[in-house]
């Protein structure tokens, strides 16, 4: 088992990437707290985690926007394990708002949801890992956040871009501690964030495949290999990379 | 074990990084092909991974002939009947001022550490389209985006190889054939001529670098079984940067 006995933390992890990568983790070993605005999600996550009798799972209410539910987060996660060596910071919003439409309240809510929130769970847990001698953050960014896939999207994706930016900086500032940074971008996955699932018809997935390398939209179980690489010591030389998973889609011309 | 049943060649497998993911896949189960012009190196490679157990066998590759990446792939099928993972490690390296570089030099350079990865991914990716699967790992550089003075032609190749990964990735998608790079940054190996007997550049180098250590052949492992596996079965025409944070940070490299 490649996390045994480690801690983590999953933000969004009632549902979609965050619950897989969640899963994953413990499969392999680690205890996680399930961090999520939906405690009932939050509480399923955790039963199936406990099923598979290896480490342990606490579900945690957490609203990303809000400062001091991220420290609380950190702190009923030390309180409960004792360390945190993980943080997925997954959990993100997906609003519309194009540079003629965008009100400063949908600006703002992407700002908070996908950047502000971020940057107070990274802030909260440093100096326990700093205390440890090491730590793994990973930030779930966007392919959005990388390419323009749609023009309507221009909060949706400054936020995401923006957390790339800051996965470099936090790497740079925090590599002296042994402390990892990195974010991953997915492409197009089958969740139903931001009530996707309604908007993609068999139609408009077949028409999106076309232009994907491998010809597929991956299940949120894509994301579990990438995260468990950032999250073990097969990564322990990379930082401030973002590692695009999207099946080609990204490279395409 | 990832890498249970599966068959990988690795060219430049004789030294440095290429040994060090040669014996790493053995560990992980993977049979090795290690192909490079240095026999004597990719004996040792293989003894190297026989002493645990492995499985592997040294072929006589010079990459920068399409015959002999032709051959070295007909070797590995002859022998194990499938070729599931192609890593490209051979590359040549040389620092000559721009005005002095003959064409020779030139050539020598473009030939191996660039030529050398087209042919051996066109050998094997033949195989692979048949099989409707396949990895290849193409070990780049962080030079691909960093000029360091004297480097003209190993970094013109190397920033070529991300180009031709994401083509590679884009063409060979629809056969379940994903294609990535690893760049990486200096690693502590005799590739690295520019470290040796050279304190103050490896301090420099060092202090340059977030995480505060000079890179291992051993960094440079987890990341090619990573790729090499089904963990990214989702991921193509991809550059993983594994450099310790150097690339990000100001202009740490060639200063």
């Amino acid at each position: 088992m490649k996390l045994e006995g480690k801690v983590a933390i999953v933000t969004g992890a009632g549902s979609g990437i965050g619950r897989a990568i969640a899963l994953g983790f413990a499969r392999e070993g680690a205890s996680i707290a399930v961090a999520d605005i939906n405690m009932t999600s939050a509480a399923e996550t955790v039963s199936q985690i406990e099923a598979y009798d290896r480490g342990k799972g606490i579900a945690v209410k957490l609203d990303i926007a809000k400062i001091e539910d991220n420290q609380q987060m950190v702190d009923e996660t030390v309180k409960a394990f004792g360390r945190v060596d993980i943080l997925v910071n997954n959990a993100g919003l997906r609003n519309q708002g194009s540079l003629f439409n965008c009100t400063p309240e949908i600006w703002e809510h992407a700002v908070d949801g996908n950047l502000r929130g971020l940057f107070w769970a990274m802030k909260a847990v440093t100096p326990i890992m700093i205390k440890q001698g090491m730590g793994k953050i990973i930030n779930i960014s966007s392919l959005q956040g990388v390419r323009q896939c749609n023009p309507d999207r221009t909060a949706y994706c400054s936020t995401k871009t923006g957390l790339i930016s800051l996965t470099r900086a936090a790497a740079v500032e925090l590599g002296p501690y042994n402390i990892c940074v990195n974010a991953i971008s997915p492409g197009t996955i089958e969740t139903n964030m931001g009530g996707l699932t309604t908007l993609f018809t068999p139609e408009v997935i077949a028409e999106r495949c076309k232009y994907i390398p491998l010809r597929y939209r991956a299940k949120p179980e894509a994301l579990i290999g990438p995260a468990l690489f950032l999250a073990s010591d097969d990564s322990d030389y990379v930082t401030g990379i973002n590692m695009v998973v999207d099946g080609g889609w990204c490279a395409s011309d | 074990m990832r890498l249970r049943d599966k068959v990988a060649i690795v060219t430049g497998g004789a030294s440095g990084i290429g040994r060090a993911i040669a014996v790493g896949f053995a560990r992980e189960g993977a049979a090795v092909v290690v192909a490079d012009i240095n026999m004597m190196g990719a004996a040792e490679t293989v003894s190297q991974l026989e002493a645990f157990g492995g499985r592997g066998f040294a072929v006589e590759t010079d990459v920068s002939s399409k015959e002999q990446t032709d051959n070295m792939v007909k070797v590995a099928m002859d022998h194990f009947g499938h070729v599931d993972i192609l890593v490209t490690s051979a590359a040549v390296l040389e620092e000559v001022p721009v005005q002095d570089i003959t064409v020779e030099q030139w050539d020598n350079i473009i030939d191996v550490t660039l030529n050398g990865v087209l042919y051996s991914a066109q050998s094997a990716i033949k195989v692979m389209k048949e099989q409707g699967c396949g990895k290849v790992v193409i070990i780049s550089s962080i030079a691909a985006f960093r000029g360091r003075a004297g480097q003209q032609a190993y970094c013109a190749a190397e920033g070529s190889l991300t180009g031709l990964a994401a083509n590679l990735a884009v063409q060979m998608g629809e056969y379940g054939i994903c294609v990535n790079s690893i760049a990486p940054g200096i690693i502590d190996t005799d590739f690295a001529e520019s470290l040796k007997d050279n304190p103050e550049y490896r301090e420099f180098r060092r202090a340059h670098t977030p995480l505060r250590r000079i890179g291992k052949p051993e960094d440079i492992v987890g990341p090619a079984i990573f790729l090499a596996s089904s963990d990214s079965d989702f991921i193509t025409g991809e550059t993983i940067v594994v450099d310790g944070g150097i690339s990000i940070y100001t202009n740490g490299y060639g200063l």
